[in-house]
């Protein structure tokens, strides 16, 4: 047949390794503003970041030209994230002229302001996924991180209405001593509306580099006790949480995956940055990855493709250093820190991030403690629990660079 | 198959050709066919391209006999099917 329906997964990881191995961004994520109304403690933007105005932001139209621009570039899954995107009231029309430039969409929401009419009209948008997240079940533990009263009852509801429209959702939280004990019914309530739930205990410093996110981040030893009672194993040994690579599974030690190099000689930059994924700013600019601002380029300057271009140059600069700390530790085999957490920890992309080094230790603690598929399963990092199989691929971390997530 | 119909493109299907695939996406579907996408080979990508609610089945047909060098039997065959399954996921009207 001349026609065939598409193995969604398969094409896009067919596409995804043609796109990496020519340095072509399948993937892009569009932060739409910095504004928000939600003031979470452990946001990764910084507060100059959420002043920033709206007439500082790029217009509906630019909005539109830059998506053009990500298209031209061969870009197929289109991810928008704020801030709160629905801050902007051309949120949905935008949305809408990405759907029909032939993006794979994903929305990045709070959640707060969707009422009926706009989930009357995410139905008939249709995105991949409109993806929420929700840090408490109960309204005291995450309006205590949310910072916004009312806004728990606010977010269900959303969810509920556009479970009942049948929008595919995904649900993410961060894990927090003070949400720990909530995170199973949080699990209980994702498995109930049949959503995909995504749980991180990596927390990031500001984009400033304030470090105040890091006080919330928990040592390795209790995510992986709060991990192993929120994931027992399964009877018939299954693993229930499709693991990845940014630290649920530790397969680096025993099986290198075909890609790995040992980072001696693998390059700072072994993720997606300057290869398979880009970030657009409110501003109209392109920077390496959600976490990692340093350089952005203007698209008025130099185009998206020239954006492009400068990014790839930048990291072949970077990887050509030759000083990162990592290139002579013991620990590489079992470390997933990258330049972007590194830069945040410690002003530089090749000095030792202190967490992850912990990670790193924890892990190698950990080498035996495997399961009967040979996956430490209850690493510290992001858990992922598989109900939309096609939705895996999409729903890891934000920009697609790696699997971390930040957005 | 009528020789002389004339299909159009189904405005609310994108066409993306990526890493030299070439990709048909349905917009506004139900959340159940979100995934629905459909990849055409060298041939059927090469048939979407001259659908363009002018040309002939016949015409079509000339062109393409013209570009693949095709046996005409086998061709006309190909191509019935061809529509016949564009028709179905409501990639023409």
């Amino acid at each position: 047949m001349a026609i065939q329906t598409g193995d969604y997964h398969a094409l896009v990881t067919n596409m995804q390794a043609q796109s990496s191995q020519q340095r072509l961004p399948l993937r892009a994520m569009f932060e739409l503003t910095y504004r928000c109304n939600f003031a979470c403690i452990h946001c990764y933007n910084s507060a100059s970041q959420k002043a920033s105005k709206s007439s500082e932001e790029v217009s509906t139209r630019d909005a539109c030209l830059i998506i053009d621009q990500i298209r031209d570039l061969g870009c197929f899954v289109l991810g928008f994230t704020g801030g709160e995107v629905f801050v902007r009231p051309d949120a949905m029309e935008i949305f809408q002229y990405a759907k029909r430039s032939g993006f794979q969409v994903i929305i990045y929401t709070n959640g707060y302001y969707i009422n009926e009419s706009i989930a009357d009209e995410l139905a008939a948008l249709a995105p991949n996924k409109v993806d929420i997240s929700i840090h408490g079940k109960s309204a005291q533990v995450f309006e205590r991180i949310t910072q916004r009263p009312g806004s728990r009852d606010r977010v269900f509801r959303a969810i509920e209405l556009l479970v009942e429209r049948g929008v595919r959702v995904g649900l993410k939280s961060n894990l927090f001593a003070d949400n720990a004990d909530e995170m199973a019914a949080i699990k209980q309530f994702a498995d109930s509306i049949g959503a995909f739930h995504r749980l991180s205990s990596e927390f990031f410093a500001r984009n400033d580099r304030s470090p105040e996110p890091y006080r919330y981040q928990l040592e390795p030893e209790e995510v992986h006790r709060i991990l192993e009672e929120l994931y027992p194993k399964q009877q018939n040994g299954a693993s229930q949480i499709v693991s990845r690579a940014d630290g649920l599974d530790d397969d680096s030690v025993t099986q290198m995956p075909e890609n790995h190099m040992p980072r001696s000689a693998a390059p700072l930059f072994h993720c997606g940055v300057g290869r398979s994924g880009l970030v657009v700013t409110p501003f109209g600019e392109v920077k390496p990855c959600l976490e990692f601002d340093q350089p952005t380029f203007s698209i008025k300057e130099y185009s998206l493709a020239g954006c492009w271009e400068k990014i790839v140059e930048f990291t072949d600069q970077v990887n050509a250093t030759e000083d990162c700390e990592c290139h002579t530790c013991e620990l590489e085999p079992h470390c997933d820190s990258c330049p972007a957490s590194r830069y945040l920890a410690t002003g530089s992309v090749a000095k030792c991030d202190p967490y992850a080094r912990r990670k790193a230790e924890f892990k190698r603690s950990r080498v035996g403690a495997r399961d009967s598929a040979g996956v430490d399963r209850l690493m510290p990092g992001t858990a992922f629990v598989p109900v939309f199989s096609s939705v895996v691929a999409e729903s890891a971390g934000g920009c697609g660079s790696c699997a971390k997530s930040c957005s | 198959m009528n020789r002389n119909a004339v299909w159009r493109k189904n405005p609310d299907m994108v066409t993306r050709v990526i890493e030299r695939e070439t990709i048909l996406l349905p917009v506004y579907r139900t959340s159940e066919e979100i995934d629905a996408i459909y990849t055409l080979n060298e041939s059927a990508a090469a048939v979407w391209e001259l659908i363009d609610g002018k040309r002939t089945v016949r015409q079509i047909e000339a062109a393409i006999l013209g570009q693949f060098n095709a046996i005409t039997e086998e061709a006309q065959e190909t191509l019935d099917e061809l529509l016949k399954d564009l028709r179905e996921i409501k990639a023409i009207l």
